[in-house]
């Protein structure tokens, strides 16, 4: 058997640690934006991974639409039942949000600065992180569309996560099951009284996420809808989150922790909506009239 | 060109493990384990293997470097697992008789390295607060037996092309 490692070679594992710690040291400090190779690879690739992702995808989706094909009588007659109601509701909400605009007319209240005020445009998904210690998403629209860092990111059924990397052609968007001391969203329950705290992080054993910091004399219940805050600034508020599953109260007893399980399917994402809050210039006595 | 066509090779296999593999990836159906596709870590230890551990460091170093870029936020960490395992495997071979079972051993312990290596430093810098029990059962095991078959799948074309490689190779010094 040759050497396994003569002198030199051993001087070079020992660099190529200290240089592996250096780049990781470096990688993982917050950063505004991506180098410009990193840019350009990851645009590049981007380009690739659509041309590959696109086939795949619409060959899985014909496949899972043979398999639909059964349900749908059934489920054609429960949305046609469904049909009248929406048509009831759909009048209510013209009749509620037009009395909205009057009133916040009356108070003199902008209507475009809200705290849940925004736009979307949709995107598609083009690849996502093999390994599943980082659960990035790549989509297909970029600076040039639009996309800028911290947007919010949804499917029709829920929050999926945040952006995390603008390129000009495509870009990353961090899932909120992606564990990272950043990945944090002002989140409120909205039953009888609004209860405020905090997604913390995601349990990766229980698949659900990390409601903390609500204040210890408030009820959660097991069923509630969690949705965003808009508070924190990133998110406007009314993004459904998901629905709480376990309450726990902290050791110290300060405050409770519950467990989200998250609305939106996070391994079944295709197209994904990504939400602009505009340029915000919130005046603080707006936004104290909000948090009450 | 038998070498383009290696590189383009890893490549597309680079491709496929964060598109097409992701499209049927198992947790969509609700299924309690992750399968980590690794096909190009697994060609890059045979490359090392096959070819030389020095070769098998280079494409480790690139398509490491690749995946860092391009599926995560750190640079380095792949770059470094895959060719460091690359080349630990690349010296192994050489004190067996290479034929598939051993190959195939060879492989899974690459792989098994890369993965505890990955493990343990995203533990130690909190990218993951998996415990060591899921992480043997949820994902170790199940990726390992996915990587297993997928190396007995392309063994035999890719030795072909590897030993035409270093056949030319030797004829050129």
């Amino acid at each position: 058997m040759p050497q396994f490692f003569s002198n030199k070679r051993l001087i070079v594992l020992l660099v190529s640690i200290i240089v592996l710690v250096a780049l990781i040291g470096t990688s993982m400090k917050e950063r505004d934006a991506l180098t410009i190779p990193e840019q350009f690879f990851k645009d590049s690739v981007g380009w690739l991974q659509s041309v590959f992702y696109k086939p795949a995808n619409s060959v899985a989706g014909l496949f899972e639409s043979v398999g639909e094909m059964k349900d749908m009588y059934e489920e054609n007659k429960l949305l046609k039942s469904r049909l009248n109601e929406f048509v009831a509701l759909s009048e209510e909400l013209k009749e509620v949000k037009q009395e909205n605009a009057e009133l916040k007319n009356e108070l003199n209240i902008d209507p475009s600065t809200g705290i849940s005020n925004y736009q979307t445009f949709h995107a598609n998904m083009i690849a996502r992180s093999p390994d599943r210690w980082n659960d990035l998403l790549t989509i297909d629209k970029g600076k040039q569309d639009g996309v800028e860092a911290n947007m919010a990111v949804t499917t029709p059924k829920g929050l999926i996560g945040k952006i995390k990397n603008v390129q000009p052609f495509s870009s990353t968007v961090q899932l909120v099951s992606d564990v990272d001391r950043t990945n944090r969203i002002a989140a409120m329950t909205q039953e009888d009284k609004n209860v405020f705290g905090t997604i913390e992080g995601y349990d990766s054993e229980k698949d659900m996420l990390i409601f903390a910091k609500i204040p210890v004399d408030t009820k959660v219940k097991k069923g509630q809808t969690v949705i965003t805050a808009g508070n924190g600034g990133i998110f406007p508020r009314g993004i459904v989150i998901g629905e709480i599953m376990d309450v726990e109260t902290d050791n110290v007893g300060t405050t409770q922790t519950a467990y989200v399980k998250p609305a939106a399917d996070l391994y079944d994402i295709n197209n994904v909506m990504v939400i602009d809050r505009g340029a915000q210039t919130v005046t603080p006595s707006s936004e104290e009239g909000d948090e009450e | 060109m038998k070498q383009l066509l290696l590189s383009g090779t890893l490549f597309v296999l680079f491709l496929i493990e964060g598109t097409v593999f992701q499209v049927f990836a198992p947790e969509q159906y609700d299924l309690e384990f992750q399968l980590i596709p690794r096909f190009v870590a697994v060609v890059v230890l045979l490359v090392g293997m096959y070819l030389s551990p020095m070769f098998g460091v280079i494409f480790g170093v690139i398509f490491g470097l690749l995946h860092d870029l391009i599926y995560t936020d750190l640079v380095g960490v792949y770059m470094f697992g895959i060719a460091v395992s690359a080349y630990i495997i690349g010296y192994l071979a050489k004190v067996f008789q290479l034929n598939w079972f051993t190959s195939l051993v060879l492989v899974l312990l690459g792989f098994t390295m890369l993965e505890f290596y990955v493990y343990e430093l995203f533990s130690l810098i909190n990218i993951t607060n998996l415990s060591f029990n899921s992480f043997i059962h949820d994902r170790y095991l199940p990726s390992l037996i996915l990587n297993g078959i997928f190396m007995l799948i392309v063994y035999f074309p890719v030795k072909r092309l590897l030993e035409e490689l270093s056949e030319s190779r030797r004829q050129e010094n």
